[in-house]
């Protein structure tokens, strides 16, 4: 972001301050730390002593703040002084589209000589050596299909593993035949990862802590396929990892097995279940938090920002983005604060908005979740927590209601 | 409680757009933001305003067909997009392949602070929506131009023809589209009812963008007319058909309904026609386009 982190004081600035799209870096001072800090249970897991260095996956639904805390999560002191962190985007190296578990794998493999050379450290000769020959046979092996790779691969192993992520990532042809090589001899790659972090782990005296932001964005079928079908592959390296999931794999039946490493980034609860009169306050509290933590209170009518929070539906890009459109109608009528009027334009906005997404089935899908707040068949209703007409929230077990602006548009 | 944004005019909404984009370029933001049509004509007015605006607030427009350009965002981060406005068009053509590339690039264009606006009809925002739902949440606004163009004022009457109210929402159009369908399905022989209620469809199908539709029920309209000799109506539904195949842009096609027409009007006399050479003139301006694409010129 351009601006630095202010507190408007006009709604032209608090217009900017509102922007859904950035994940906020660690330290921002407009974060607001969600109500009973769901990061700590990550954070508490990873720090506990394991006998073998555990993978999680972390999830939530769309908007709800995952990259945001995966930055802070990243910056904690407790983490990084008990681990050497590699985190980056999936996408940045991997083309999402066409994603495989030796692409990830891979990924992380060179992602973790990458950060630490790029750090200014260095690995021992040896493992360099180790490195230097296999890279070559590597090489090899891809040119005999590809004639031409050789002389496009960069120098040295940076260069390598810089110039087979660029191609992963851009080139269909090159990516096959590089996934063709090195399958067959995975356990190859998967020791090379493994020497690296223990050769990272010997020097800095702490663990190696991998975190991969973005591997969210798959379907449920790719994401079968990476975490269900190859998951010991990619559960093999020897370090602390966090991926990122689809937030559909936590209700697939194929993944009750990783009921114990997962954790989900809940939305924030506004009422209670079978309640829609009662005011959870500190959901309220919270959101009214995220509001004046980048605007002044004058800026908006008092109730207002009771309805702004409620169309929000405790997710926070869903609340930014209520925010930003109801700024951008008072600033359209020459108004300088929000008013009822502008929130309930942005409100409507967004209901026109489901309109568009929701078909005739889903109506009384979302009658029965109104009437119940109860998931009663994943199936049904899978596809409304991923456009967020359905949102789920926790209390000791989990319950879900329809997105507050369509309460109007149904027939109950 | 303030229901509808219809209320607002498209001079409103244009403005509104454009306050949009000069915001997000002053503060250095992304704007993803869909402009929602069902008239090509009101779209072409909406846009020209728009450029107008967008070129005074120092902000250029980059047009981009999404059936030529499906990788969006890399095309986007490929141009200077600090000061530029991407115009997509045709997201349709681009299906399935364009909805992919958006929704597993969508933060391209939050990264590369990308300034766009989706110029789509009612269906394409649907799909949009549904197949690119991770993309679809990353928008900004979407800011609808549901409003019609009267035909009276894009296209030179040709004939009169009687419309049987001037619709102002979408609405109010599929309402009456539904009766009058319910009403032909209980017309079994060629009437000058159904003669009618198929003209009438023609003409609302082609309201919302239902090309094929309307071709097919103004056809059928046509022909009961030849069979009654009622040349008035022939003249009136060719009229219709030659803005549908203009719409579609069958150029040809359109010429000869039009030409059709006018030959009719001629014969029927000054009572029904008004006497205008801009019909004349539109037929030519046909004819230019047609010989230029068929010189691969355009």
């Amino acid at each position: 972001m351009s601006e630095e982190f202010i507190v408007a004081e006009d709604l032209d600035l608090a217009w900017s301050n509102f922007d859904p799209f950035y994940p906020l870096p660690a330290g921002c001072p407009f974060h607001v730390e969600p109500v009973g800090k769901p990061l700590n249970r990550l954070i508490n897991a990873l720090l506990r002593t394991h006998r073998q260095p555990p993978k999680y996956f972390f999830s939530g639904h769309r908007g709800c703040g995952k990259s945001t805390e995966l930055n802070r999560l990243a910056a904690n002191d407790g983490i990084k002084r008990k681990f050497f962190v590699v985190k980056y985007l999936a996408r940045d190296v991997c083309d999402i589209n066409n994603l495989n578990y030796v692409d990830v794998l891979f990924s992380i493999g060179a992602q973790l000589y990458l950060q630490y050379v790029d750090s200014g450290r260095e690995l021992r000769p040896e493992l360099i050596e180790d490195l230097e020959a296999w890279r070559n046979s590597i090489v090899e092996r891809v040119s005999e299909e590809e004639s031409s790779f050789e002389t496009s691969v960069g120098g040295g192993i940076q260069g390598f593993f810089l110039s087979v992520m660029a191609k992963i990532r851009a080139e269909d042809t090159t990516r096959k035949t590089i996934r063709e090589v090195i399958e067959p001899r995975l356990s190859e790659l998967i020791d090379k990862i493994n020497s690296i972090i223990a050769d990272i782990e010997g020097r800095e005296g702490k663990s190696v802590l991998v975190i991969i932001d973005d591997l969210d964005k798959p379907n449920l079928e790719q994401a079968t396929e990476i975490f269900y079908n190859n998951q010991t592959a990619i559960t093999q390296p020897v370090c602390h990892i966090v991926y990122t999931v689809p937030i559909s794999m936590f209700f697939a039946p194929e993944f009750t097995a990783i009921r114990e490493t997962r954790f989900l980034l809940p939305n924030i609860k506004l009422h209670a279940k079978n309640d829609r009169t009662s005011r959870h306050e500190p959901g309220y509290d919270l959101l009214k938090t995220f509001i004046f933590k980048r605007m002044k209170e004058d800026l908006i009518e008092p109730d207002a920002v009771d309805l702004a929070i409620k169309m929000g539906a405790g997710v926070f890009r869903e609340s930014a983005r209520i925010m930003q459109i109801a700024a951008d109608s008072a600033i359209e009528r020459g108004r300088d604060r929000i008013t009822r009027e502008d929130v309930e334009r942005a409100g409507q906005e967004i209901r026109s908005d489901f309109k568009r997404i929701l078909q005739t089935d889903d109506y009384d899908i979302l009658e029965e979740v109104y009437k119940n707040n109860d998931i009663r068949g994943i199936e049904k209703i899978g596809h409304l927590l991923h456009n967020l007409s359905v949102l789920e929230y926790e209390n000791d077990e989990n319950w879900c209601d329809i997105h507050p602006t369509l309460e109007k548009i149904l027939d109950v | 409680m303030i229901e509808a944004n219809d209320a607002d005019t498209p001079g409103t909404k244009v403005l509104r757009l454009s306050n949009y984009l000069n915001r997000a370029h002053r503060h250095d933001k992304p704007s993803i933001l869909f402009a929602l049509y069902l008239s090509e004509f009101l779209r072409s007015d909406v846009e020209r305003s728009l450029i107008t605006l967008l070129k005074e607030q120092g902000l250029r427009v980059v047009s981009v067909d999404a059936g030529e350009k499906k990788d969006l965002p890399s095309f986007f981060s490929s141009i200077d997009s600090d000061n530029t406005v991407f115009f997509v068009y045709n997201i349709e053509k681009g299906f399935p392949e364009v909805l992919q590339f958006l929704n597993f690039k969508r933060e391209e264009l939050v990264e590369d602070r990308v300034k766009v606006i989706f110029w789509v009809t009612e269906e394409e925002l649907s799909r949009i929506s549904r197949e690119a739902p991770d993309f679809f949440a990353f928008r900004n606004r979407v800011v609808e131009f549901m409003e019609l163009r009267h035909v009276g004022e894009t296209r030179p009457a040709l004939v009169e023809f009687a419309l049987e109210a001037e619709y102002k929402s979408l609405d109010e159009i599929k309402l009456s589209i539904e009766l009058k369908e319910t009403l032909l399905a209980d017309l079994s022989t060629d009437t000058e009812m159904r003669e009618y209620l198929l003209g009438a469809l023609g003409m609302l199908y082609r309201q919302i963008s239902r090309y094929e539709k309307s071709i097919d029920c103004s056809e059928k309209a046509l022909n009961i007319a030849r069979e009654t000799g009622n040349r008035r109506d022939e003249g009136t539904f060719l009229g219709n058909l030659g803005n549908a195949y203009s719409d579609i842009a069958q150029v040809e096609k359109a010429i000869e309904c039009y030409e059709d027409a006018l030959v009719i009007a001629k014969e029927i006399g000054g009572s029904v026609v008004a006497v205008d050479p801009l019909p004349q003139d539109y037929i030519t301006n046909l004819r230019i386009v047609s010989n230029t694409f068929a010189q691969g010129l355009a």
